[in-house]
Parts: C-alpha cells; sequence; structure tokens
C-alpha cells in the first residue's frame, strides 16, 4: 500500500484515473479514460456517463462486481478496489427488473 | 459462456451459501447497522425437501423518514408535494431517529424457486403496527423508482402474496434479475481459480452447517437433481474439491448493491472489500 | 370404495392418450364449479337480505372476475363507500390470485355442491389478501405465464412474443372459460410438451432444452422446439385428522396457516422423473410411507346430483374422472373412479426401495383424484391450470415428520 496518500499535498486533492468499459450491448465511448478529483462523490461518475451516453438508466459498477451508492467517495474507491492504478468503472444499458 | 458465471441464476444450496456469507460480513463489516439473519423456514412439511431452499434473510427495524402525512384521513389520498427525497431515503438506524411520522420497514431475501435467483420483499407498516398501502410505499421509494413504477405499474414493485409467510408484501419482480447477474459475474470468469474457497470455510464461521452436504459426499448426485455431485455435475461452480467459487459467496451482496437502491437503501462498498 | 390390492397394471406405454387428451383438456376449461353466494350480514341494508346467488365459476379463472355479474344480482346491496368485492368460505377469506378450481379442491375435503361463499363489498382483509384493484388480477395471471414459461424454458421469450390482440383475446378467453380461443394462443406458450399420442416416444425423440456445457437450464437461443426442462408445478399440502376415517368429517380450513402451499418446479433433465409419483416423492418425500403401515383413507368420489339444473351447463368433473380412470390401471374390482390411494406394485422389492412407498393421502388436480402413475408431462400438458402451472393439491394425513434423507438415498 502506497504512503503517498498520506504525505501533504500542494498541488491539490489527488486525481483517480477512471477506466470506463462498456458491458452488454452499451455503447462505447471515444475516450473511455478520464481523471477525477478523488474527492468527489460517485454520483458525479453517474451523472458523466448519462450526459455522455444520453441515456438516465445505466447499471454501473465497479469490477469485483457490486454498483457504489453515488455519495462514496472516490478515493476510497480507488483505494479499495483500484485495479493497476485505475479504477475500472463498467456501465451497461437496457436493464431492467420486472 | 464463460465457466464460472452460468446464466446469473444460484441453486438453493449456492443461496444458502451466498446468504450465510453475507451474514457474518455484514457482521463483521456493518456493526452498527441493524443485522442480516437467515431464517431457517419452520419445519413445515414442505420445508425438509432437499433440492429447495431452507430459509431466507431477514432484515428488521428499518426507519425510513418520512413527510408524508400520516393522520387518518390523508391515509388514503395522495398528497401531492409529498415525493419522497432521494437522499432522504431509508437509513438504516438501530432506533428511532425521532422525526414524526417514520414508517418501519422490514426486509427479506427469498429464494425464487421458479426464477433461480434472491427476491426481495419489503413491508412497511405505521408506528402503530397498520400496514401501508400500495401508495404509501411507493412515496417512501427514490424518485427514480417511482417514475419506474409508473411506467411498469405491474412488473417492477408489485404487491404478492409472500412464498412462505403467505400474506401481502411488496416485491421487486425477479424476471430480470439473471439477465443483470449474468453481465455483471461474467466478469469473474478470469479470477474463478484463484478465488475460490472451500465451502465448509464460510459455514464455519457462521456456525451453520445444517443442510449443506459434507465434502466427503460430493460424488453422489442423482441424475436430475441439483446438488452438491460435483463430479457428475455438468455446472462447474463447485468443483471436485467441494470448493465454491467466491462469486457465490458474494452474489446476494453484489445482487443487493444493484437491487436494494431501487427501494433506497444503501450497500456500503466496504462490504465488498475482502479480508485477507 | 375399496381399495386395490394387488393387480395386474397395464403398461402405461400400451395406453392411447391421443384419444383422451383433447377430451381432458375440454373438459377441464368447460368444468366448472357451482357457487352460491351469501351476502354477509354485515352488509345487508334495508329490511331484507337479498336472496343468495346461483352462478357457475369457471375452474380455470378466478373469483374478482365474476363481479360484472355479481353486481347486477345485489345491485341494491352494494355500499357507496365499497372496497374491492371479496370472498369467504366458512370464514376463510380467499385468495383471489389462486383458480377458483383449486380453491375448491383444496378448501372442501368432500363434496359441496353448491359451493356456498360468503359476499363482501366492504372491510377487505388487507392484512390476509392483496389489493384487488384495476387490472391486478389480469396481471397476477400474465406474470404466472411469464414464470411458467421461465420454468419450462429459461426464458420468457414466448410470453413477451405474444402480440397485443392475442393478449387481448388470450385474457378474454380466461375471463370466459373458453377452451378453443385459448388453446390456439396458449399452446404457443408451452411448445414441446409430450402428452399427445405416443408421449413416450415423443419425449425420447424431441430433444431436451439442456445445455449440458453451461450447467443451467437455458434453451439456446431460438430453439423454442425443445422439450422443457422443467414443469411448472405449484404444491398446496392439507392435513387432516390420523384418525379420520371419511374426508367429509375433516375439519375446514380457518386460516391460511394450516395450508402449506408453495411453487416447486421439477427438473425433468435426467429422466429420472416421469410420473405424479416420481415428483411427489421429490417434493414430499415424507408423505411417503410402507404400505404396511398404511390405513386406509376413505373418499366417496364426487358425483354430480342429475336432478340439479346447474349440471346441466357443461360436463362435471365425474367424466374426466372417467376418462382418465380409463387410460389408467383399474383396480381389481373394475371400479370406473379412480383409487385414491395407488395400487401397491412390487411387494417383494427390498424395503426402502422406492417403489414400495405409498402415499399417506391423495392427490387432485382440476378436481380429479389421480392415479400417481400418470406420466408427469401429460399432467402438465392437459390438467394445467390457465398459466401453465399444474396445482396439486394434496390432502394428507396429519404424520409425525419423517426426515426423508436415509429413506431416499
Amino acid at each position: 500500500m502506497s504512503t503517498s496518500a498520506e504525505s501533504p499535498s500542494v498541488t491539490g486533492p489527488r486525481k483517480v484515473v477512471v477506466l470506463f468499459r462498456a458491458t452488454g450491448d452499451a455503447p462505447i465511448m471515444k475516450q473511455s479514460k478520464f481523471k477525477i478529483g478523488g474527492t468527489e462523490k460517485f454520483a458525479k461518475v453517474i451523472d458523466f456517463l448519462r450526459k455522455q451516453l444520453h441515456r438516465e438508466t445505466l447499471f454501473v459498477y465497479i469490477n469485483s462486481a457490486f454498483s457504489p451508492t453515488p455519495d462514496e467517495n472516490i478515493w476510497d474507491l480507488f483505494e479499495n478496489f483500484g485495479i493497476d492504478g485505475k479504477l475500472i468503472v463498467n456501465y451497461a444499458c437496457s436493464m431492467a427488473w420486472g | 459462456m464463460a465457466p464460472g458465471a452460468g446464466d446469473g441464476t444460484l441453486t438453493a444450496e449456492e443461496f444458502k451459501i451466498a446468504a450465510l456469507y453475507l451474514v457474518m460480513k455484514w457482521k463483521h463489516c456493518c456493526p452498527d447497522l441493524p443485522e442480516w439473519t437467515w431464517q431457517p423456514i419452520e419445519k413445515t412439511l414442505l420445508s425438509t425437501t432437499p433440492g429447495y431452499a431452507c430459509g431466507y434473510l431477514v432484515l428488521e427495524n428499518v426507519y425510513v423518514g418520512s413527510d408524508q402525512k400520516d393522520d387518518a384521513e390523508n391515509l388514503d389520498e395522495p398528497d401531492e408535494e409529498d415525493y419522497g427525497d432521494a437522499e432522504d431515503q431509508a437509513t438504516m438506524h438501530g432506533d428511532s431517529m425521532g422525526v414524526f411520522n417514520q414508517h418501519l420497514y422490514t426486509y427479506h431475501v427469498v429464494y425464487n424457486e421458479s426464477y433461480r435467483v434472491p427476491m426481495l420483499f419489503l413491508q412497511g407498516r405505521l408506528q402503530d403496527g397498520r400496514p401501508l398501502r400500495w401508495d404509501s410505499v411507493l412515496r417512501d421509494l427514490p424518485v427514480g423508482s417511482q417514475l419506474v413504477s409508473n411506467q411498469s405499474r405491474w412488473t417492477f414493485l408489485t404487491q404478492e402474496d409472500h412464498p412462505l409467510i403467505h400474506r401481502p408484501w411488496f416485491a421487486l419482480h425477479p424476471c430480470g434479475t439473471s439477465e443483470i447477474m449474468r453481465l455483471v459475474l461474467s466478469d469473474f470468469s478470469q479470477h474463478q481459480e484463484k478465488d475460490s474457497v472451500p465451502i465448509s470455510k464460510v459455514l464455519e464461521k457462521s456456525g451453520d452447517m445444517s443442510g449443506v452436504p459434507e465434502k466427503k459426499d460430493s460424488h453422489k448426485s442423482s441424475p436430475g437433481r441439483t446438488e452438491f455431485g460435483a463430479a457428475e455435475r455438468s455446472d462447474r461452480r463447485i468443483n471436485s474439491e467441494g470448493q465454491v467459487s467466491s462469486w457465490i459467496e458474494k452474489y446476494i451482496l453484489t445482487w443487493m448493491s444493484f437491487a436494494f437502491p431501487t427501494v433506497g437503501l444503501a450497500i456500503p462498498s466496504y462490504v465488498f472489500v475482502d479480508s485477507k | 370404495m375399496a381399495r386395490g390390492g394387488k393387480q395386474q397394471k397395464k403398461k402405461v406405454e400400451e395406453v392411447d392418450f391421443g384419444v383422451i387428451t383433447a377430451e381432458a383438456r375440454k373438459q377441464v376449461w368447460s368444468g366448472a364449479v357451482p357457487i352460491q353466494l351469501h351476502l354477509h350480514p354485515s352488509e345487508i341494508t334495508g329490511s331484507q337480505a337479498p336472496s343468495p346467488f346461483l352462478m357457475l365459476a369457471p375452474r380455470n379463472g378466478y373469483l374478482p372476475l365474476l363481479e360484472p355479474e355479481i353486481q347486477q344480482h345485489f345491485a341494491k346491496a352494494i355500499p357507496s363507500n365499497a372496497d374491492s368485492i371479496w370472498f369467504d368460505y366458512q370464514g376463510l377469506p380467499l385468495k383471489w390470485h389462486i383458480p377458483t378450481g383449486v380453491l375448491y379442491d383444496l378448501l372442501v375435503a368432500e363434496f359441496e355442491r353448491p359451493w356456498n361463499l360468503t359476499l363482501h363489498f366492504r372491510a377487505y382483509p388487507v392484512e390476509v389478501l392483496t389489493v384487488c384493484e384495476d387490472d391486478a388480477v389480469k396481471w397476477n395471471f400474465v406474470n404466472a405465464l411469464k414464470e411458467a414459461s421461465y420454468v419450462m424454458y429459461g426464458n420468457i421469450k414466448s410470453v413477451m412474443n405474444i402480440s397485443q390482440l392475442d393478449q387481448v383475446e388470450l385474457w378474454r378467453c380466461v375471463v370466459k372459460g373458453e377452451l378453443e380461443g385459448y388453446d390456439r394462443i396458449a399452446a404457443r406458450l408451452r411448445p414441446g410438451f409430450g402428452g399427445g399420442g405416443n408421449w413416450v416416444r415423443e419425449i425420447l425423440l424431441t430433444p431436451t432444452c439442456d445445455d449440458a456445457s453451461s450447467g443451467g437450464a437455458l434453451l439456446r437461443a431460438g430453439s423454442e422446439s425443445g422439450r422443457p426442462s422443467r414443469v411448472p408445478i405449484r404444491v398446496y399440502l392439507r392435513t387432516v385428522d390420523r384418525d379420520l376415517d371419511d374426508l367429509f368429517d375433516a375439519a375446514p380450513v380457518s386460516s391460511w396457516d394450516e395450508v402449506v402451499y408453495t411453487t416447486r418446479p421439477i427438473d425433468l433433465r435426467g429422466g429420472s422423473i416421469l410420473t405424479v409419483r416420481d415428483a411427489l416423492l421429490k417434493m414430499v418425500p415424507h408423505l411417503f410411507t410402507r404400505p404396511e403401515s398404511l390405513d386406509e383413507l376413505s373418499v366417496k368420489p364426487r358425483e354430480s346430483s342429475p336432478t340439479s339444473k346447474l349440471e346441466t351447463e357443461g360436463p362435471t368433473d365425474d367424466s374426466v374422472s372417467q376418462a382418465i380412470s380409463d387410460a389408467s390401471p383399474k383396480t381389481a374390482d373394475e371400479e370406473p373412479s379412480t383409487s385414491p390411494i395407488e395400487p401397491v406394485a412390487g411387494l417383494g422389492s427390498a424395503a426402502g426401495e422406492p417403489d414400495d412407498l405409498v402415499l399417506e393421502g391423495i392427490v387432485r388436480v382440476q378436481g380429479i383424484e389421480l392415479n400417481l402413475d400418470l406420466p408427469l408431462e401429460w399432467v402438465a400438458r392437459n390438467l394445467c391450470g390457465p398459466e401453465n402451472f399444474i396445482h396439486l393439491i394434496v390432502i394428507s394425513r396429519r404424520v409425525t415428520l419423517q426426515l426423508p434423507s436415509k429413506a431416499m438415498e
């Protein structure tokens, strides 16, 4: 576990690299890698995806196969579930209950 | 189809494994939240049949803060201004928050024998114990779910005869579950070998081994029966040493992370952190 | 009625099911339960209670669908603050999502024609009955159809692919109890079930929906002509006193807690389950016992009363019973009605063999007391309810719970 997270940063909040993966029949975005501030909430990721894909209903989940709540902290998610320095976020459309 | 991911469904035995794992993990990770408990089905004449579910999960005493006016005369009339705020939805506190109008919810996760997936049941009551009617339950849902429900009145959240208790409960319709789970779990196939854990370890921790065959018996299996007959089973989710893929353990938790937000419940992400 | 002892069993494969199949379907769907509705005393307004109302309720239908006819007769009694209509039988509120015929077979231990029900317009028992507003009955039916489809084929495509027009027509036929219209559309929802003329050959020749490599029960996409891999069954278990000689004396069900009912799909893959008996051994193994310890549970056959004018509308359960028993092995006395307890075969076999074990009770489907050696798929094809589920009613003696594992291993 890296200790760099604990050293004081003068350049502002740490950024997390997010890699978006389309699953099922979801459209693939032109650009799939983005950076986002570690202090942001997961809600921002969801909103971003919604705008990019022009869809309201999306299933969004982290590689360890769960869907984070919108108020989860991005940095916490990255620390716990990041792989190779990235937070992999999968998204799917056309999924529905019932 | 990727081995290990299957078709997104779960057998009754796997359901129990996943349920007990959840109970254990939840207790460990979320000690301040109300507890999930495994409730064995009472020994009625249908309960002891092998190959079918022998219990279900229960979560009680969840307070949903409500700004609905619940006085007698308004119970039956929808109040236009009162649409639940998404962020104010279910908070899992052990005791009352002191909010004036609180609806008390109980949640069950029951195995659906037909669709072979877990199914969420919920029941809301007023402080005085009276059950909530459909429109009150609806207004306790997050806004997004209310919209979906309005569009899919009979295929999203419905009132059902609870399969075990035989009383009216509300339920999230299960027929889309396997599709979602199949997709989500298809990634697990890459990690399958590394992540296998012996079944007994999971249940040892939870202290409940009933209903799960010993590893020694795993070579026995009758044709057409879905039980731990690992050698003959075409399903490779349980290997010949009686080890289960870790995605089975996590199945219900994974499913919950998708299903529960629709009724306003949050599953904290640290439940999914693997304890080493 | 005598129970058959050892006898010659006609091989089931030799029976021509083609002849009785169409007949059974027709009679099941035309079958109706005559009911007599009495308005609950608390609902009576005015000085005189309205007279009881006699009507026919289709077996493969649901009680709330009778509302239009009922409202006509009881128009004056309907209060302005009426809830949904509901019914009780001897105090037990009737669950409207269970088909009418199933309710009758389950709750009326012996014979009662007409079936006397109490009618309510108010005080809907919300703690016991799910809400029955708007299209609730129809959607309950559609959801059950989807569920049955999933059980059989691993997907709900066949139901989702019905056109809007067909959906409307299908529902109309359920409401009216019309077989031909229903069958035309519903046949597409359950392709591949054996149970036609030579059912054994059909089963052996038709490919099974069994994707061995995935281990799931899924149909390969598009191959809807495959045989179903599971049979959708709802089983209802009611126990009566062990000392009871006559089902007629059984205490009425006073609470739904006394009835154990659940969904129990039966897996057909592997071929070990062919008969109703095989399925019951899987679902309720502890209701089986060795023949020596069995007492006779006597049941009067359900006779129709030739003088009752209600019987003239549609065939009775009796004739279906006749059709089934014609196809089944007869008892030694050559009695026409089916024996409630199946004949014991192979008494010489080793103790504990499944063939030895006998069910302590009777099994009813569509008002017929079933010979347990009937092929399960035939029953699924021809005696299922409106949503393609087999509703199996088991009325059993109260037994001490015997753990099945040792007996069945």
